[in-house]
C-alpha cells in the first residue's frame, strides 16, 4: 500500500526546475497482512519518517547511489560485516531502476508518449531499516512521483493512491486489478505511539531473509487450502471492517481489542519463531502497562494506543526505557488527495 | 592467475583473475564428480586495494548499472544483466573473509582499505565473471592482511564459493578452483574428500597439453536457458537416469585427463561432445536454450567438437582438422552472428607464498 507522496519543493513545467518528492512511512493499523489475501486493512502514513526522491534533467540517466544507504563507505571490516547482517546487500539503487523500468514499460504498453530528455535521480531516507514501516515503497512511491511529473502524465498514469481503507474483494481484484480505496478523515484516529527497536537485527534472530521464508509459508498454506489459516485471515480482514465503524463511533475500547486481536491472530498463524523474541516482547511491554500494540508491518516496530491517556503513556515510556526500545509518538500527515480524485482515476 | 602484487604497507594492490572454461566433466563438480578447467587470457576481472581512511567499496560506473544514455536503454541493460553489479560481490567476500579469520583465530590489523574493480568478461556468457572478481578480490585481502600462508590453497575456492552462495548465486567449486590456481587443472570432488577434507584433490597440469581451441559466444546473449532445472532435485530424489549420467560426465574427465596426455585428439573430440550430450539429456532444450544449442551445433556442423564452458552463454569448440576447419566454423559463426575468438590459455602463476601454503 502506497503513501501520498508530496513536492518537496515547487515544481511548475519549466524542466530546468530540480523536482523532489516526499514519501512517507506507514503504519498499518488493522487487518494487516490480509491484503494480500483478498481482505480489508486500515492503514495511515505518519510523518515521523519519510523517504525523499530527487530528479534533476542531466545529459546521460543516472541513478545516484546513496553514500550511507547503498552500503559502499564503512567505519571498518567489522563495521561492513555487522551492516551487511543487518540491513542486507541491497540499498535503494535497484528499488530506483526497478521504478524506472516498470514506469517505461507501463508507458509503452498503454501507448503513453515519453520526451526523450534524461535525468539524474537519487534518494534520501530517514526510515529506519527493517522495522516494517514501509522503507522501500516509500522510495518507490516517490521516485514514481518524479517521473510522473518530469515526464508530465500525471494525469494519464493510474496513480497510486493515499490509502486509508483498502477494501478488496476477489471479484474486483480479479477484474480490474487493483482494491477499492476510501479515505478517512485522520481525525478519527486516536493518538498512537510507535515503539521500535535501535538495532533491528536482534528482533526474529534469522533477519528479513527467514522472515521471507515464513511469509511465503503461510500463503502456500493458504493456497493449499489450509482450513485454519483462511479463517484466521479473513477474520483479520474483519477486524478492519470493525474498526472503520469503531473508529467513526470513537469507540476506543473497542479499537483496543481489534488491535490486540489482530496481532494475536497473527501470532497463532505465524508462531513465535517467525514472529521474533524482540518483536514479541515490544507487544507484550506495551501489553503490560494495558495498552493494546500489534505491528506496523511484519516485524520490527509495534503501533501502540494507550486508552487511558498521557498517565498510561508515561507507564509505556518507563518500560520501553527499560527493555532498551525507543517510544515516539505517531504524527499523522493528511492526504493531498480526496475521495472524487480517487473517484475519476479509477474508472475502470 | 595473480600478478606479483606490488604490496608493501601503503602501496596499492591489484590482482588480476582470469575467465575460465569448464574444459570436460562439468557440471559434475557439483555431484562429487571429477572436471578439467582451465582459465584464459582473452577474458579477466581486475580488483585494486588501496589504503583508506575509510572502508569503501567503489562501484563500477558501467557494471554497477548507474549509467544509461536513455530510459530505454536501462530499461534493455535491466533485461539483459539483471539488477546486480560487482559491488555486492565485493563485499560478500569482505564478509565471508573476515569471518573466516574470526573463526580461525586469524589476526587482522586495524586499517582500512578501497576496494574496486574492472571487467571485461562477457555477462551471461558461463565465463564465471562472478568468481573471477570474488576471487581477485579475495587475492588483495589476503595481501593487505598478509595472511597468504595463513589460507590454504586449495580452501580459497570454497572461500569463493561461500560469498557467491551469501547472495544466492548457485553453482560448484570447479570454476572457482580453475580462477585460484590458475592455467589447467584436474579436480576430483568424490565424496570421500569433500566430506573429510571440505575440499576436492586438486592438480595443475601443464598447459601445454591442450590443442589449440575456439571460443563462440553472442554479442548479445539472449534468455535462453531461464527455465529452472531440476536436475539438482532429481540427483538427490535417486533419479536413476541423472545419477548415471552424471556420473558418466564425471569419467568423462578421468578420460579426458589421459587423452590429453596422450595427446589423443580424436578421443577429446569424442569426449568433448558427449559431455555436452549428457548435459542436453539431463537438463532438456528448454532449460539450455536455443541460441546456446545453435551455438554447439554450429561447430558440430563442421565436423568440430563442442561444449559449454559452463551453464551456457558461450561455448569451447575444438577443430580437429586445423585452421581449415577453423576458417570453415569463422564463416558458420559469421553467417549467425556469434563471435568466434582463438582461446589464449592463461598459465598458472601461484607464487611462492601461495605454494608455501599448500603445506
Amino acid at each position: 500500500m502506497d503513501p501520498n507522496p508530496e513536492p518537496a519543493s515547487s515544481g511548475d513545467e519549466n524542466n530546468n526546475d530540480v523536482l523532489e518528492y516526499r514519501s512517507f512511512a506507514r503504519i498499518g493499523f488493522l487487518g494487516n497482512p490480509s491484503d494480500v489475501y483478498f481482505g480489508r486493512t486500515i492503514s495511515f502514513t505518519i510523518g515521523n519518517f519519510w523517504a525523499s526522491a530527487k530528479l534533476e534533467p542531466s545529459d546521460h540517466l543516472l541513478i545516484k547511489p546513496h553514500p550511507f544507504h547503498d552500503l559502499v563507505r564503512f567505519d571498518s571490516l567489522d563495521n561492513l560485516v555487522c551492516r551487511l547482517k543487518n540491513e542486507g546487500y541491497y540499498g535503494g539503487v535497484r528499488l530506483l531502476m526497478a521504478i524506472c523500468k516498470v514506469f517505461r514499460s507501463y508507458c509503452k504498453d498503454n501507448d503513453i508518449r515519453l520526451h526523450d530528455r534524461n535525468f539524474t535521480l537519487s534518494y534520501d531516507t530517514n526510515i529506519p531499516r527493517q522495522t516494517g514501516l514501509s522503507g522501500s515503497s516509500a522510495i518507490v512511491s516517490a521516485a514514481l512521483s518524479c517521473l510522473l511529473d518530469y515526464y508530465n502524465v500525471f494525469k494519464t498514469v493510474l496513480l497510486k493512491s493515499m490509502v486509508v481503507v483498502l477494501f478488496t474483494c476477489k471479484d474486483h481484484m480479479d477484474r480490474v486489478g487493483y482494491g477499492i480505496y476510501t479515505i478517512m478523515d485522520i481525525n478519527l484516529l486516536p493518538p498512537l505511539h510507535l515503539i521500535y527497536a535501535e538495532n533491528p537485527s536482534d528482533s526474529g534472530k534469522l533477519g528479513s531473509g527467514f522472515s521471507e521464508t515464513c511469509l511465503s509459508t503461510v500463503r502456500r498454506k493458504w493456497l493449499d487450502g489450509d482450513e485454519f489459516i483462511i479463517s484466521s485471515m479473513a477474520e483479520i480482514a474483519k477486524l478492519a471492517e470493525e474498526g472503520r465503524t469503531a473508529l467513526l463511533n470513537k469507540d476506543y475500547t473497542k479499537l483496543k481489542e481489534l488491535m490486540n486481536r489482530n496481532f494475536d491472530l497473527r501470532r497463532i498463524m505465524f508462531g513465535d519463531e517467525c514472529l521474533g523474541a524482540m518483536n514479541i516482547e515490544m507487544v507484550e511491554v506495551a501489553r503490560k502497562i494495558g495498552a493494546a500494540a500489534k505491528f506496523t508491518g511484519s516485524g520490527g516496530a509495534m503501533v501502540a494506543f494507550c486508552p487511558d491517556g498521557p498517565s498510561q503513556v508515561k507507564l509505556l515510556e518507563e518500560e520501553c526505557k527499560k527493555a532498551g526500545f525507543i517510544v515516539e509518538p505517531v504524527k499523522l500527515v493528511p492526504t493531498r488527495l480526496n475521495n472524487s480524485d480517487l473517484k475519476t482515476l479509477s474508472n475502470p | 592467475m595473480d600478478q606479483d602484487p606490488k604490496s608493501t604497507a601503503t602501496a596499492a594492490i591489484e590482482h588480476r583473475s582470469f575467465a575460465r572454461i569448464g574444459f570436460l566433466g562439468n557440471p559434475s563438480d557439483v555431484y562429487f564428480g571429477r572436471t578439467i578447467s582451465f582459465t584464459i587470457g582473452n577474458f579477466w576481472a581486475s580488483v585494486k586495494l588501496e589504503p583508506s581512511e575509510h572502508v569503501i567499496i567503489k562501484p563500477h560506473p558501467f557494471n554497477d548499472l548507474v549509467q544509461f544514455n536513455s530510459l530505454d536503454h536501462l530499461l534493455n541493460r535491466l533485461e539483459n544483466e539483471g539488477y546486480y553489479g560487482g559491488v555486492r560481490l565485493l563485499m560478500a567476500i569482505c564478509k565471508v573473509f573476515r569471518n573466516h579469520c574470526k573463526d580461525n583465530g586469524i589476526q587482522l590489523h586495524q586499517r582500512n582499505f578501497t576496494l574496486s574493480y574492472d571487467t571485461n568478461i562477457p555477462r551471461q556468457t558461463g565465463l564465471s565473471g562472478s568468481s573471477a572478481i570474488v576471487s581477485a578480490a579475495l587475492s588483495c585481502l589476503l595481501d593487505f592482511y598478509n595472511v597468504r600462508h595463513l589460507i590454504k590453497l586449495q580452501v580459497r575456492p570454497n572461500l569463493v564459493l561461500n560469498a557467491e552462495k551469501e547472495l544466492g548465486i548457485v553453482a560448484g567449486l570447479q570454476d572457482r578452483v580453475a580462477q585460484v590456481y590458475g592455467g589447467l587443472v584436474h579436480m576430483d570432488f568424490s565424496k570421500e574428500h569433500m566430506d573429510k577434507l571440505g575440499h576436492g584433490i586438486y592438480t595443475p597440469m601443464d598447459i601445454t597439453l591442450l590443442p589449440p581451441l575456439h571460443l563462440i559466444y553472442a554479442e548479445n546473449p539472449s534468455d535462453s536457458g531461464k527455465v529452472h532445472s531440476r536436475v539438482r532435485q532429481r540427483w538427490l530424489d535417486g533419479d536413476e537416469l541423472i545419477i548415471t549420467s552424471m556420473e558418466e560426465v564425471g569419467k568423462l574427465a578421468e578420460e579426458g585427463r589421459t587423452a590429453l596426455l596422450e595427446k589423443d585428439h580424436s578421443k577429446l573430440v569424442q569426449l568433448m561432445n558427449r559431455n555436452f550430450d549428457l548435459r542436453r539429456k539431463m537438463f532438456g532444450d528448454e532449460c539450455l536454450g536455443a541460441m546456446n544449442i545453435e551455438m554447439v551445433e554450429v561447430a558440430r556442423r563442421v565436423g568440430a567438437a563442442s561444449k559449454f564452458t559452463g551453464s551456457g552463454g558461450a561455448v569451447v569448440v575444438f577443430c580437429p582438422e586445423g585452421p581449415s576447419q577453423v576458417k570453415s566454423l569463422e564463416e558458420e559463426c559469421k553467417k549467425l552472428g556469434f563471435i568466434l575468438e582463438p582461446v589464449k590459455i592463461a598459465p598458472s602463476c601461484l607464487n611462492d607464498s601461495d605454494i608455501q601454503s599448500l603445506g
